[in-house]
């Protein structure tokens, strides 16, 4: 990417940049700490972020989608130069995935399952239980599930932000989120939130 | 899971997740949905868990003293 001085960028772009960019500032860092999945690294990216995209601002084309634009920034900025430096996140077994349904594990649970409001025992996780079990995904899930629903971008953003094709963006979403759903049905169980599943040990393996 | 379910629901959640389908095979899906409980159930189950991370949207704020650096490069231009 070239460097190029701020003098290049014009009074124009500079205002819209600081007018556009900075209201997703929060976005950018929510992103952030799931990718980095810590405070200290999340703030590094974020400046190393903000720093490219100003950089480069001129090539942005208005009309199109900033936040996806800062977004496709942020990722490659980190996976060039931030997780070089984490450890390497555990996989998930191909088993774990296929196997996992959490429909069926609702059904086990309350043979009257009938509807949507009975998901309603993982209403009971608080917010820190949801980020607990994504920062526990393997990165290309976790950034699919991030992009995806946390983020709200569309299958054809999340090709262009993790720039990988539109099928693979579909297979890894399909399997983060059979993964996620997994590990919130096991804290669900592991709080006592889904009674009479005590026995533990049966399911993981 | 049938293929037909399979194959349904993995639609399903496409249209979930806000993509175009065209109109015709929408109503294919529907149709299913309409008569097979397990994939509406399922379909349900998806939905459920997809508004459950969104919960996450606009839960975390850019710390103050992080937001001052970056308006910084603004004022001062960026680092050479």
């Amino acid at each position: 990417m070239a460097r190029r001085p701020a003098a290049e960028l014009s009074a124009d772009d500079k205002k819209r940049f600081q007018e556009e960019a900075l209201p997703l500032l929060d976005s950018l860092y929510g992103g952030a700490l799931r990718m980095t999945r810590n405070p200290a690294d999340a703030e590094d990216l974020i400046q190393e972020t903000m720093l490219r995209a100003y950089r480069s601002f001129d090539r942005f084309e208005p009309g199109t989608n900033l936040k996806a634009w800062l977004f496709r920034i942020m990722t490659n900025a980190y996976i060039n130069t931030y997780r070089k430096k984490q450890r390497e996140p555990q996989k998930v077994s191909q088993d774990e995935v296929e196997d996992f349904d959490l429909y069926q594990e609702l059904k086990d649970h309350d043979p009257q399952f009938s509807a949507t409001p009975e998901t309603i025992v993982l209403d009971s996780l608080v917010d820190s239980d949801i980020t607990d079990a994504i920062d526990d995904l393997p990165e290309q899930f976790r950034l699919a599930v991030v992009l995806s629903d946390v983020e709200g971008f569309t299958y054809a953003e999340m090709a262009e932000i993790m720039d990988v094709p539109m099928g693979t963006v579909m297979s890894r979403l399909h399997r983060g989120r059979k993964a996620l759903q997994k590990r919130l049905w096991d804290l669900a169980r592991d709080r006592g939130i889904v009674k009479g599943t005590t026995d533990g040990g049966s399911a993981d393996g | 899971m049938k293929e037909q379910c399979r194959k349904s629901l993995e639609i399903a959640v496409q249209i979930l997740d806000g993509q175009d389908v065209p109109h015709e095979e929408r109503l294919t899906i529907e149709a299913h949905l309409d008569e097979c409980a397990p994939c509406f159930e399922r379909l349900g189950v998806e939905r459920d868990v997809k508004n459950l991370i969104a919960r996450l949207q606009g839960s975390t704020q850019c710390p103050d003293h992080l937001r001052s650096k970056i308006t910084a490069i603004f004022h001062e231009g960026p680092p050479t």
